[in-house]
């Protein structure tokens, strides 16, 4: 595989989007948010890609600092020709693109907590 | 003596459409059947409609009219309401209409003030003129006594006040018994002779002025009645600011009360803010947890993926390890001749070895180390997909959401409750209702000077009787020819006014003596406690019960107030001028069957025309019709037809 | 219809003048008793204001000194 990214980032016109998640409260910071949409984004579907333009954001160390994201993201795309922080800032963007364009009603608890899964 | 005849209603409460009830004028007891809520209450209020425009409710609160009308009429858009009563005074028949409608032009009203009353009164078929009709009905039923023929079982509060004449309420019935016990004529009369005592001292004074013998004593009478006067006038002035400060104490009572209910929800809006402020806090801190919670949240969504990307890494796991383990087995046969084939045990065959010898030829390309790694890596994903699996905690999570959920949901909730406070503090000036305390205890004060100054003012005028006297008798001494027809006169007044005086301390004390008699006669025949002996009677006509020991019972129950009440009703009737119908809503509702029994036998007794409306368990029929026979002139029904709407049909059965 | 004794007062006034008269008798026996009962009898009428009572009543009392005088 090709050298992957030493740093991930986010397209300009996701950072509206991406501050608006966090605006909610739900999560202390923009990396936080972040991780959350490429969960959204990999648990909707979304395949290996790669973005384009994004803007320098996060190092790679802060993100993954036991490299275990990279791990999962090696497991869970065996076959992608993609490297694995290049395939997260894909899929980070897409996640936050997605959440986006719910426009403004983005649910984070029905995503966590589907209402198929009944209260305790 | 009053006695109705007949009453008719149109859309009056229950009563739908036009509606009528009619009496005998024979001597005796109608009785109306109704369960509660059907309408007895109406048909009383309907009867102080047609007299007073009024219509009472519990605590003889006055009713808004426009809730009268009957409401499957108003439903329909057809408003008011009328009531007609026919009665005979005096042997002179009477018609009294008293109709409520919407003022012309309003087609929906909604309040009292959206309608008109207008009534007529004719006698002997001769409309009264509207002044002419007002004072004839003042003197038919005063509204002050009407409590005592208009009895509702129901409100005996009234009652208890007579008990206790410090009550406004106790003054004003005991005020009102006397009224129609012709106490009046006595005190107008003193009244009136004390008016023109003073005046015929004065003309005495005056004449003595002329005499030069007693003038000097005429100039000093003179001089006295003129102070006297001025201090007369004096104590007037300070009787009414009494009277008004009274009024004004009892005003200020009634807004501290107010205050004392603002004072709570000042307190409630106090504990609300503050629970606001904890609650705050608490939900600032959850938040910081749930943050941090969130931080790994990411991975509660891939269960899913996770668990199909680790299915598909199994089977590849699989895949792989059976492929090595068959290499393991096929070089090991070909590399041992004459082994046996681990599985069947039989010793592989030239044409097998053959076979396994192009396997593998055809499978290089991967040799053991690069199958080994393939395996290595399957199995750190594996491991990788694992290690994310258990991360996420998702139960806690969700306590943590649900937390921040219900500190928000109780911070929403007690902040509108505050703001619904805030609002109705909002209409109340805070620095008006602090004034009244003060305004309170300045009355109290303010009573409490003109009370004594009252008292002085008195004295004072009791010395100047006193000194005028003396100089009165010197110049009686003295006085001649010219004087004496002054004299005379004043003597006259003198002795007049203290004469009627005097009447009035008597005739008081004698109509309660009869009262007192007439209510013990009525109470011994409907009590059924032999040990009950009599009634006594209190300056402001409250009775007591006294037991043949002659011991007061002070405490009595509901049912004993109810026979007290009846008893007096019974007896005001007996003394006073004013006869006419005692008409009864409930009157058995608290009593056995024996006081009722009693009660029913002995109602004949006290008045000529009785109307008793009762429920069937209160006065079964066969009681009633036992008990009064020929008396009983007439029972009727109130007939259900919806839950807005009764018709009044006269008993069948 | 507005009548100035009212028949059914009958009993009441025979009350209020038993009253009177009786006082008179024992305690002013020299009032003259027709003097009583007119000043009483003014005041039973119903519709009297403050004005005519006075007058009547002075009326009353001049008609009984000029009899006696």
């Amino acid at each position: 595989m090709a050298n992957d990214k030493k740093t991930v980032g986010i397209t300009a016109t996701n950072a509206a989007a991406l501050a608006h998640l966090v605006s909610a409260g739900h999560f202390s910071s923009e990396l936080d948010a972040a991780k959350f949409a490429m969960a959204y984004a990999i648990k909707a579907g979304v395949r290996s890609g790669a973005t384009d333009g994004a803007e320098t954001k996060w190092n790679v160390g802060s993100i993954d600092p036991d490299g275990s994201m990279r791990s999962l993201l090696e497991a869970l795309f065996p076959e992608s020709t993609v490297e694995p922080y290049r395939l997260a800032e894909y899929l980070m963007n897409e996640g936050i693109k997605a959440l986006g364009e719910q426009g403004g009603r983005t649910n984070v608890y029905d995503m966590l907590f589907p209402a198929s899964e009944a209260r305790g | 003596m009053l006695q109705i005849e007949a009453l008719h209603l149109e859309d009056f409460g229950p009563f739908k459409g036009k509606q009528s009830l009619r009496f005998s004028l024979e001597d005796g007891v109608t009785i109306i059947y109704g369960e509660n809520m059907r309408g007895k209450t109406s048909l009383l209020n309907a009867i102080r409609f047609a007299f007073f425009g009024k219509v009472l409710g519990r605590g003889r609160k006055t009713l808004a009219l426009h809730k009268i009308g009957n409401w499957e009429q108003t439903s329909l858009g057809k408003f008011g309401f009328q009531v007609q009563l026919e009665f005979r005074e005096d042997n002179h028949k009477y018609r009294l209409t008293r109709s409520c409608h919407p003022r012309s032009g309003i087609v929906a009203p909604s309040d009292d003030s959206d309608y008109t009353i207008e009534y007529f009164l004719s006698c002997d078929g001769n409309v009264m003129g509207p002044q002419q009709a007002e004072t004839e009905l003042k003197r038919i039923l005063p509204e002050q006594i009407s409590r005592f023929f208009l009895f509702d079982g129901e409100l005996l509060q009234e009652y208890e006040d007579l008990l206790n004449s410090e009550t406004d309420m106790g003054r004003r019935i005991s005020e009102a018994i006397e009224r129609i016990l012709g106490v009046p004529v006595l005190t107008t009369a003193r009244a009136t002779l004390s008016a023109l005592k003073d005046k015929s001292e004065h003309r005495e004074a005056l004449a003595a002025q002329g005499d030069q013998k007693t003038r000097e004593l005429g100039k000093h009478l003179a001089e006295l009645h003129a102070q006297r006067q001025t201090l007369r006038e004096d104590t007037q002035r300070l009787e009414r600011d009494l009277e008004q400060a009274r009024s004004q104490k009892a005003a200020l009572e009634e807004a501290m009360k107010k205050k004392e209910r603002l004072a709570a929800w000042l307190d409630k809006r106090d504990i609300l803010e503050r629970m606001l402020r904890e609650i705050t806090s608490r939900r600032e801190v959850k938040q910081v947890e749930l943050q941090q919670a969130m931080a790994t949240a990411w991975t509660a969504l891939l269960d899913e993926p996770i668990r199909q990307a680790a299915k598909a890494l199994r089977t590849q796991e699989d895949a792989l390890q059976t492929e090595i383990m068959r290499h393991e087995v096929l070089r090991e046969l070909q590399a041992n001749a004459n082994s046996e084939c681990p599985a069947c045990l039989q010793v592989v065959s030239p044409e097998a070895r053959k076979r396994i010898e192009i396997s593998l030829a055809h499978s290089t390309g991967q040799d053991r180390g690069q199958r080994q790694r393939a395996l290595a890596a399957v199995r750190r994903k594996l491991a990788a997909l694992e290690d994310h699996g258990g991360l996420s905690q998702k139960s806690a999570l969700r306590l943590l959401w649900d937390a921040v959920d219900d500190a928000e949901m109780d911070f929403a909730n007690k902040k509108s409750e505050r703001d619904e406070i805030t609002k109705q503090l909002e209409s109340v000036d805070e620095e008006a209702l602090r004034k009244t305390k003060t305004d309170f205890e300045a009355a109290i004060k303010s009573i409490d000077a003109l009370e004594k100054g009252i008292v002085k003012s008195r004295e004072a005028i009791e010395q100047y009787n006193a000194d005028a006297e003396n100089i009165q008798r010197r110049l009686d001494k003295l006085g001649g020819g010219s004087l004496a027809k002054e004299r005379r006169r004043r003597e006259i007044y003198s002795n007049l006014h203290r004469l009627f005086d005097a009447a009035v301390g008597n005739y008081r004390e004698q109509l309660r003596k009869r009262v007192e008699a007439d209510a013990t006669r009525h109470f011994r025949a409907l009590t059924t406690e032999p040990d009950y002996a009599a009634l006594k009677i209190n300056d402001s006509y409250g009775l007591t019960i006294i037991h043949k020991d002659g011991s007061d019972i002070p405490v009595r129950s509901a049912g004993a107030e109810h026979v007290v009440a009846l008893c007096l009703i019974g007896a005001l009737q007996n003394n006073a001028p004013l006869r006419g119908p005692i008409i009864i809503d409930s009157p058995f509702g608290r009593l056995d069957r024996s006081h009722t029994r009693n009660i029913v036998k002995a109602l004949p007794t006290m008045t000529k025309q009785i109307i008793l409306l009762v429920y069937d368990d209160e006065l079964p029929a066969d009681i009633a019709r036992n008990e009064l026979k020929a008396k009983l002139r007439g029972e009727w029904r109130l007939e259900r037809r919806s839950a807005k709407h009764t018709d009044l049909v006269p008993r069948k059965d | 219809m507005t009548s100035k004794i009212d028949p059914k007062n009958d009993e009441q006034s025979r009350a209020l003048l038993e009253t009177v008269e009786q006082l008179r008798e024992q305690q002013f026996p020299h009032l003259s008793a027709d003097l009583v009962r007119n000043v009483l009898r003014i005041h039973s009428s119903a519709a009297a204001g403050e004005v005519d009572l006075v007058r009547a009543v002075e009326e009353a009392v001049e008609q009984h000194l000029a009899k006696v005088i």
